[in-house]
């Protein structure tokens, strides 16, 4: 990329600057939008983590001033978080990971990045529709960062945000409401951005790009945006009626004598969205994890229909089983009974992805570039969060689990350790074809196993506090006396996750470092049999200078062929056979 | 890779690994279980621990075989796993959960649940304890009928944030909350149930042990979610008994002397329906009010909230 030229804002130089700043803001070139996606998201995966690192310095040490930033943010209690701020922490801390974070890197991101590059098509099927969806996000996150700085405090319901803790009966401030609104303008947007990437899937692929030629990647992304498309309305229907009862005194989640409404409908309303969502996260992950490990086992991928079905299995499923957040407000024997049914039976999909990655690693010739290391630590997290969900979906298990920290061990394995390592897979992978530089492989080493090690073992250490019991969302869970002996365990988690925090240094010096001056990247320096890797790194502006014609599947490595005609082990989709 | 490398990588592989083994199979137990039918939960527990040991340990295992049988450079075979031959071993591993790892929580937990969820049966005993318990934000209010048997008269014994029951008796607990969502968590007789503005909720256990246990809140509901903690102590029959008796005659004394003080001001009724069984066999919870609800969270909570910053004193609970 060239960069402004020197001289003051008036003089022929400074102009084109600001012309080129101006085209930057308000590109229509997909490429350009999943960078501000990528920038927009890593910013927010920082603030979501500093909160929870203040988070865990309060089950450390509970009651004392936070350390460097406490004067900062809790100056009226001398650095110490309070009971109140406390609940504004988790609450800001899942909010913006789930929305702001997590969502703008995997689907804003890398979704917008490859679905084109990777059917071979110019851009989006919707350009300017591409771009508005960005400032819409863009503007969501400035709407969920001005709750948290409200004068009567920031949003404190949780992320969940059930009335009538969400209703101004429980919290008459403006951050509750400002952060409803953010909300509803991050679905607003996403469900654009799903509109967008379904559209491009069906329209614009290459010819010869069949729905079975499909790299797994697209295929996990377009099964996100269909379900994005379906449940996030479900999501700003939840929030919109959550919003009427606050500004409106609508009373749709107020029961008795404040209204004629009942809370339990928003539970449904939000877990009929809340889902599906982690699939939605999810997906992108599995199907980059199909693609990359066929990749980096120069083998093809193991069984891709099964891998497929088991991905619109899913997908089919992920509205059916919501009911297993709810199985202890109450509900009829029968219902909880379909509910868990459902929910178990998610369980032999994911096997089969499962062990089709394990049989596509047998008999491959494995390389451990960063990314496979990424993915593979991804694989492992994803193992160990879908083993500890079986005991959720059961209702008795249920019981003594649902809402402890066994829970929060447990979607942060597949929401948090899953999908940061899948994410983090997706930066070290695409990042020479995004900026044309290539990334230090040392710094990239510690990165992936500090992060691996320190994620498992501060999840792992949140399930064994939860099944002791411990519910979460305590501002000092010491004070149940069946807990005091959880002090140790919960201080060692802390700094565990103070160590993931700081390791995360490195990735920032890695990133910068290499974006100002990483060497140049090859246009295909993984060897790889997608279309992405047929363009120059970074691609030009439209992506193909001549249509590709598509000839194969996404995964011909180890290829007889190509070993004999070509002297390498692989023959990407839109090569002529030799 | 060089050796002091490989050595680094396959040492935090290990630690990694191991990690949540250990973690899972030394550390932590379930807290002490109290109750009569606690056993059941703890049970499909231990079965389930064994079944997904043995999924982790051919899940985990054979990445592991396969990370180092089959690193690279060697050829690589070329097979798209497409033949049924191959693709019997993604469908028999997903056969073998299906059936066995979720069979056995299916069927365990369906066959338990007609046991804990039966609440009309209980309710029928006559041994059974009855209480009707309001959670509100911060506390835990408990209403027994006094030796009238009769909720919603001048004997009720109304407690706040401790209660007790006797050893060996069904205790069935109607549960509602009068402002935000609450949960009902005795962690040691595995009860867990939420308390929804609107609904009552229904549950049952029976206290095998005596002795002090804990009443937690599981529902984030506010500020002070973390204090709203009640003491459940557990005492003989007898002891429950007299307790009852003496609790029944002081609120029938300090009824007659208020009634006295002030003829005209009607008594202080119990805000609660009539005590009502589940409107179908099994249910937890049904629409239904109390009276004059959600007007306590009205007053509350701009006492609590006040306008300007919303932070209050650190509260160390030690
Ligand atoms: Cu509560």
């Amino acid at each position: 990329m060239s960069r402004g030229a020197g001289g003051g804002a008036g003089s022929p130089a400074g102009q084109s600057a600001l012309r080129k700043l101006a085209r930057a803001l308000t590109s229509t070139d997909h490429k350009a939008i999943a960078k501000k996606y990528l920038w927009a998201g890593l910013v927010f995966l920082a603030i979501g983590g500093l909160l929870a690192m203040v988070m865990r310095w309060q089950w450390a040490h509970p009651g004392e001033p936070v350390p460097v930033v406490g004067q900062l943010l809790f100056s009226a209690s001398g650095g110490a978080v309070t009971p109140a701020s406390y609940t504004s922490l988790f609450t800001s801390h899942g909010l913006i990971m789930i929305f702001f974070a997590i969502t703008p890197i995997l689907i804003g991101a890398f979704g917008t990045f490859c679905i084109p590059l990777m059917i071979g098509a110019q851009n989006l099927a919707f350009p300017r529709l591409g771009a508005v969806s960005f400032w819409l996000f863009a503007l969501s996150q400035a709407l969920a960062l001005a709750s948290l700085v409200m004068p009567a405090g920031a949003p404190a319901s949780g992320w969940t945000m059930y009335p009538p803790m969400s209703t101004t009966a429980a919290d008459p401030g403006p951050g509750q409401t400002v952060m409803i609104a953010a909300i509803l303008t991050t679905g607003a947007a996403s469900i654009l951005v799903a509109i967008n990437h379904v559209t491009t899937v069906i329209t614009q692929r290459a010819p010869g790009m069949t729905w079975g030629r499909l790299p797994l990647t697209v295929w996990g992304f377009w099964l996100a945006a269909v379900l994005s498309a379906l449940f996030l309305p479900v999501l700003c229907v939840a929030t919109s009626l959550l919003f009427l009862d606050r500004v409106a005194d609508a009373g749709f989640f107020l029961a008795g004598a404040k209204g004629a409404g009942d809370p339990l409908l928003y539970q449904h309303l939000f877990w009929i969205f809340g889902h599906p969502e982690v699939y939605i996260l999810i997906l992108p992950v599995w199907g980059i994890l199909g693609d990359l490990l066929a990749v980096f086992a120069r083998k093809p991928a193991f069984w891709y229909r099964g891998q497929v079905g088991a991905m619109i299995a899913v997908s089919s499923m992920s509205g059916l089983v919501y009911g297993h957040h709810m199985f202890q407000t109450g509900m009829g024997p029968m219902l909880g009974g379909a509910f868990e049914v459902l929910t178990l039976a998610i369980s032999g999909p994911a096997v089969v992805l499962y062990v089709n990655w394990l049989c596509t690693l047998w008999g491959g010739s494995i390389r451990f570039d960063v990314p496979m290391l990424f993915v593979l630590g991804t694989m492992f997290v994803f193992g160990v969060g879908g083993l500890t969900g079986l005991y959720l979906g059961a209702i008795t298990t249920d019981i003594h689990l649902h809402d402890t920290l066994w829970v929060v061990g447990h979607f942060h394995l597949i929401m948090a350790a899953a999908t940061f390592l899948g994410s983090f897979a997706a930066i070290y992978y695409w990042f020479p074809k995004l900026f044309g530089r290539a990334l230090s492989r040392p710094l990239s080493l510690v990165h992936f196993w500090g992060s691996f090690v320190l994620l498992v073992i501060t999840f792992s250490l949140m399930l064994s506090a939860g099944y002791e019991g411990q519910p979460r969302r305590l501002y000092d869970p010491f004070g149940y006396d069946f807990l005091a002996g959880l002090e140790g365990i919960n201080a060692v988690t802390s700094y565990a996750a103070f160590a993931l925090g700081a390791v995360q240094i490195v990735f920032v010096i890695n990133f910068v470092g290499s974006l100002v001056r990483g060497p140049a990247a090859s246009d295909d320096p993984w060897a790889a049999t997608t279309l992405e890797w047929s363009v120059p790194s970074p691609p030009p502006e439209e992506n193909f200078s001549v249509t590709p014609v598509v000839r194969r599947g996404p995964h011909e490595l180890a290829s007889p062929e190509a070993v004999a005609r070509l002297g390498r082990d692989y023959l990407r989709q839109d090569e002529e056979s030799p | 890779m060089t050796s002091g490398r490989r050595f680094f990588a396959a040492a935090a592989l290990v630690a990694a690994v191991v990690s949540p083994g250990v973690a899972l199979a030394l550390g932590p137990s379930l807290p002490p279980d109290a109750s009569a039918e606690g056993w059941r939960i703890d049970r499909l527990f231990s079965s389930t621990h064994v079944l997904v040991a043995l999924v982790a340990v051919v899940a985990f295992g054979g990445l592991a075989l396969a990370l180092l049988r089959y690193r690279g450079p060697r050829a690589a075979s070329y097979s798209h796993g497409t033949t049924g031959r191959a693709i019997a071993w993604p469908l028999a591993a997903a056969a073998f959960v299906l059936l066995v790892v979720d069979g056995n929580l299916f069927v365990t937990s369906t066959l338990d649940l007609r046991t804990l969820t039966d609440v009309r049966a209980k309710a029928e005993d006559p041994d059974a304890v009855k209480i009707q318990l309001t959670a509100r934000q911060w506390s835990w209010e408990a209403r027994y009928p006094g030796p009238d048997d009769t909720f919603g008269t001048a004997q009720d014994v109304v407690v706040t944030d401790h209660l007790r029951i006797p050893v060996g008796r069904p205790v069935v607990v109607q549960l509602a909350s009068v402002d935000v969502v609450h949960a009902l968590n005795l962690p040691n007789f595995r009860v867990k149930l939420q308390a929804i503005p609107g609904r009552i909720g229904s549950v049952w256990f029976q206290a095998e042990k005596k002795g002090r246990f804990e009443i937690a809140c599981a529902q984030h509901c506010g500020t002070f979610h973390y204090k709203m903690r009640g003491v459940l102590e557990v005492v003989d029959d007898d002891t429950f008994e007299e307790w009852l008796a003496r609790e029944a005659d002081d609120a029938v004394r300090v009824q007659q002397e208020r009634d006295r003080a002030d003829a005209e001001e009607a008594p202080p009724r119990s805000p609660w329906p009539r005590w009502e069984e589940p409107p179908e066999a099994g249910a937890w919870s049904w629409e239904a009010g109390l009276e004059g609800e959600g007007a306590p969270l009205l007053e509350r909570s701009s006492e609590d909230r006040p306008a300007e910053g919303h932070r209050d004193e650190p509260g160390g609970a030690r």
